[in-house]
């Protein structure tokens, strides 16, 4: 079985490799953190295949007025070349020189740059210009570089970042996020209204796999504030949101918010079809135990009409 | 395609074996795969690095560009 952890590390390093994800299917079984060791070796491995000549360049910039040395690099340098260098230039030349290069151009070089070698100059450039090449990038759809930004820069600005994003923005920024403490801190901060956007955008899209993926990945407390929103969907999407749960075995992450869901809520998801599923509402019952979260158990003892009660079988009854 | 254990595909990334043991649960074939993959994006970024300085130099000054040209290509004048 792929664990949520592992898709979304199979996602990011197809992103690396420039392949689809299909293309890293045979890594399903592997352990996420490996997989991320490969991601993060390969883009070290990479940059230092050329990383002397990138000194060299940034030397050579700092030999020239900024402004300067700025008109040059937008002639003359990639924006993959630009965020290499950018990567081993001093900090205070790089936040001079960023302060004169277009909008556009550091929105090319932000889909290049490495956010953790870059972070002594993210820290000191102003939040406007941040907010400023973070929308274009929003626009742009550029979801891996806006989720590895999010992890570095101060809550604030990204939040004005995704101030004008769609709720599907907010779902693949969320699943490509490099720091679960930086997104948890950032959906704390993002209104019902705009989760239940993203939400919404999960069930048009059939985007289940990801909102289930963001479930998982931030705090108790956050989770709590985004599994009533899924459980208000149609019966459609609950039972798309019950399979993608049980296919990744994320109910540890989701039923203790599912615990504190009413009567209804709760009787409207496990009732739905999906939950019929050969095995879905015992392993349901089983991490409950698990958990202990045994009023839950009782919860549902009463909620499941008599099909799903035959269903949960004796793991319902053995409570 | 001679096959490539994890081993093979650490040293090509530059790391212990260890730390990518969990991948020994793929097959033979399915590591080779991954490591030409990563060949791959290994080939795709020095031609991006290359062919982006070669365009670097084209845009400097005809008069300083053999001092532009030792500097990006240092392996051209060995």
């Amino acid at each position: 079985m792929t664990s949520l952890a592992n898709r979304v590390e199979i996602i990011k390093l197809a992103h690396a490799l420039d392949v689809p994800d299909t293309d890293l299917a045979i890594l399903a079984p592997v352990p996420a953190d490996d997989i991320r060791t490969v991601r993060q070796s390969l883009g070290e491995a990479i940059f230092a295949q050329h990383e002397p000549r990138f000194r060299r360049i940034a030397k050579l910039a700092s030999m020239v007025p900024p402004q300067l040395s700025a008109r040059i690099a937008q002639m003359a340098l990639s924006p993959l070349l630009g965020a290499r260098v950018a990567a081993v230039m001093d900090p205070a030349l790089a936040v001079k020189l960023a302060g004169s290069l277009k909008t556009t151009y550091l929105a090319d070089l932000s889909t290049a740059l490495d956010p953790v070698r870059a972070e002594p100059i993210l820290s000191r450039i102003e939040a406007d210009l941040i907010v400023e090449v973070g929308r274009l990038l929003v626009e742009r759809k550029e979801y891996v570089a806006l989720g590895r930004f999010v992890s570095v820069i101060e809550p604030d600005t990204a939040l004005k970042v995704i101030a004008s994003a769609t709720g599907r923005d907010l779902l693949q920024v969320a699943l490509f996020a490099e720091d679960p403490i930086a997104l948890d801190e950032l959906v704390r901060r993002i209104d019902d209204q705009r989760l239940v956007d993203a939400i919404r955008a999960a069930d048009e899209d059939g985007l289940y796999d990801d909102a289930v993926t963001l479930i998982a990945s931030v705090s108790p407390t956050s989770r709590a504030r985004l599994v009533p929103l899924i459980t208000a969907l149609d019966q459609a999407g609950l039972d798309a949101f019950a399979t993608s749960l049980h296919s990744y075995d994320a109910w540890p992450a989701a039923l203790p918010a599912l615990a504190g869901l009413d009567d209804a809520a709760l009787a409207a998801l496990a009732n739905c079809s999906a939950t019929l599923t050969p095995g879905m509402l015992p392993r349901m019952v089983e991490v409950a135990h698990e958990l202990e979260l045994g009023a839950l158990v009782d919860r549902l003892a009463t909620l499941l009409d008599a099909d799903h009660r035959k269903a949960a079988g004796k793991a319902l009854t053995s409570s | 395609m001679a096959p490539t254990d994890v081993s093979a595909l650490a040293e090509r990334l530059g790391i212990s074996a260890e730390r990518i043991a969990g991948l020994s649960v793929c097959n033979q074939a399915d590591v080779t795969h991954l490591d030409s993959l990563v060949a791959a994006a290994f080939t795709a970024e020095h031609e991006a690095v290359e062919s982006g300085l070669r365009a670097t130099l084209g845009a400097v000054p005809r008069p300083l560009r053999g001092r532009a040209k030792a500097l990006l290509f240092p392996e051209d004048d060995a």
